[in-house]
């Protein structure tokens, strides 16, 4: 095994990896290098996450500020007893909750686009486009709550166990999430196709 | 929103059903899967009900935004100054009271003079050590031939898109991807910089930085 002279970085049989770990004891040790690049590796991502828990993009910068700050400030915390991926995104998970209790927020189905302004067409990808924002409206009539256990499975992959960790709650508690939020789905999806 | 937790344990109908999400995303475990896959064959149901999700997921997944590289550099610099503020706060807090306390004691000034004369040798010592310890290779290891690049790409970006980006950079993927999506890129040395930038400036390059940072800046 070769070390780099940063020490972030290992190789194993002469590949070399990018190891979050150690890139976050880094962060710990206040390197504010190591630190800009956990941000960019993160940054797309959490910026999505958030923004589709809240469907509020005007509040995504300061959430997302709000969750770095955590990382920068608590990466002295991480105990490797999950994935770096897995504690960074219940930090934003708990801040998105926080920055909507503190603004009383419950976003309104009605505070989306209208998808009935996109003009239908022949184009396949028009039609996708429609099918997505007839989904984006459905999952604005869900919690923030149930939005982020769909989010979490199928835009970022997580196990059940993972959510579980990330939401802090039981794995129980996430499977029920999921169950309400795809019911609930179903009923405003069939919904709008009966008013189509 | 409903607090109340279901309990799972009950027909394999219901527990498979309650997994389906996970066997879309394929991260069940074996055992689980295997149950889930079995009940499968039989449930006409939980057939339908896996063609939803597909299509759910392929949908979820889809992303009209992507997040450009001048967007991220801002948020970082947009932190960035919030840390420093934050440092310089910290330091303006603690020092007054700190110092004014220790001070006052006039043994004080020969122990930080004492200190900073071992840091001054010390540090002397170090660039003397660094500047003739030789690096630290593997036997079968070329000399310097490369150097690696830690490459984000767009989450939607198609594999013909990244081979053609790759091809243009003349770089390989060494590793990758890893939990977070991160590749490792080698480049050849000599056109480190101009490839850096041409990812930089590449749609669907979210991250492009330097691994060895001191040998390719």
């Amino acid at each position: 095994m070769l070390i780099t002279q940063t020490g972030t970085y290992k190789t194993r049989g002469g590949a070399t990896a990018l190891d979050e770990a150690a890139l976050l004891e880094r962060v710990a040790a206040e390197e504010m290098d190591a630190f800009e690049t956990l941000y960019r590796v993160y940054h797309p991502r959490l910026k999505r996450f958030i923004e589709r828990m809240t469907r509020q993009p005007a509040w995504v910068d300061e959430v997302l500020d709000d969750t770095m700050l955590v990382v920068w400030r608590k990466a002295h915390t991480y105990n490797h007893d999950s994935k770096v991926s897995t504690w960074i995104f219940a930090i934003a998970y708990r801040q998105t909750l926080k920055a909507l209790k503190r603004r009383d927020a419950v976003p309104e189905f009605g505070q989306v686009e209208d998808a009935s302004a996109v003009a239908p067409g022949p184009d396949v990808e028009l039609q996708q486009h429609e099918l997505r924002q007839y989904l984006d409206d459905a999952l604005g009539t869900l919690s923030a709550e149930h939005r982020a256990v769909i989010e979490l499975t199928y835009y970022l992959g997580y196990a059940c166990r993972e959510i579980a960790d990330i939401l802090d709650c039981p794995v129980d508690t996430v499977k029920t999430r999921m169950f309400y939020a795809r019911r609930k789905l179903k009923v405003v999806l069939a919904a709008r196709r009966e008013a189509i | 929103m409903n607090g109340r937790v279901l309990p799972f344990e009950g027909s394999a109908h219901v527990e498979a059903d309650r997994l389906l999400p996970w066997l879309v995303n394929g991260t069940l475990c074996d055992e689980e899967r295997g149950l889930v896959e079995q009940h499968l064959v039989d449930c006409a149901q939980c057939q339908r009900e896996v063609e939803w999700l597909r299509a759910l997921q392929a949908q979820a997944a889809c992303d009209d935004k992507t997040t450009d590289a001048a967007d991220t550099h801002q948020a970082v610099q947009r932190l960035r100054r919030r840390i420093d503020a934050e440092r310089v706060g910290r330091r303006v807090e603690v020092r007054p009271a700190g110092w004014r306390r220790w001070g006052r004691r006039p043994w004080v000034k020969g122990v930080i003079a004492a200190q900073a004369a071992i840091i001054l040798m010390l540090g002397i010592a170090l660039i003397h050590d660094s500047r003739t310890a030789a690096a630290y290779r593997t036997l079968g290891a070329a000399a310097v031939p490369d150097t690696r690049l830690v490459v984000v790409f767009d989450p939607h970006l198609s594999e013909a898109q990244m081979r053609r980006l790759l091809r243009a950079s003349d770089a390989r993927i060494v590793d990758g991807p890893t939990d977070a999506g991160v590749y490792v890129l080698s480049v050849p040395s000599t056109q480190t910089k101009a490839v850096r930038e041409a990812l930089r400036a590449a749609p669907g390059v979210s991250l492009v930085e330097g691994l060895d940072s001191d040998r390719e800046r």
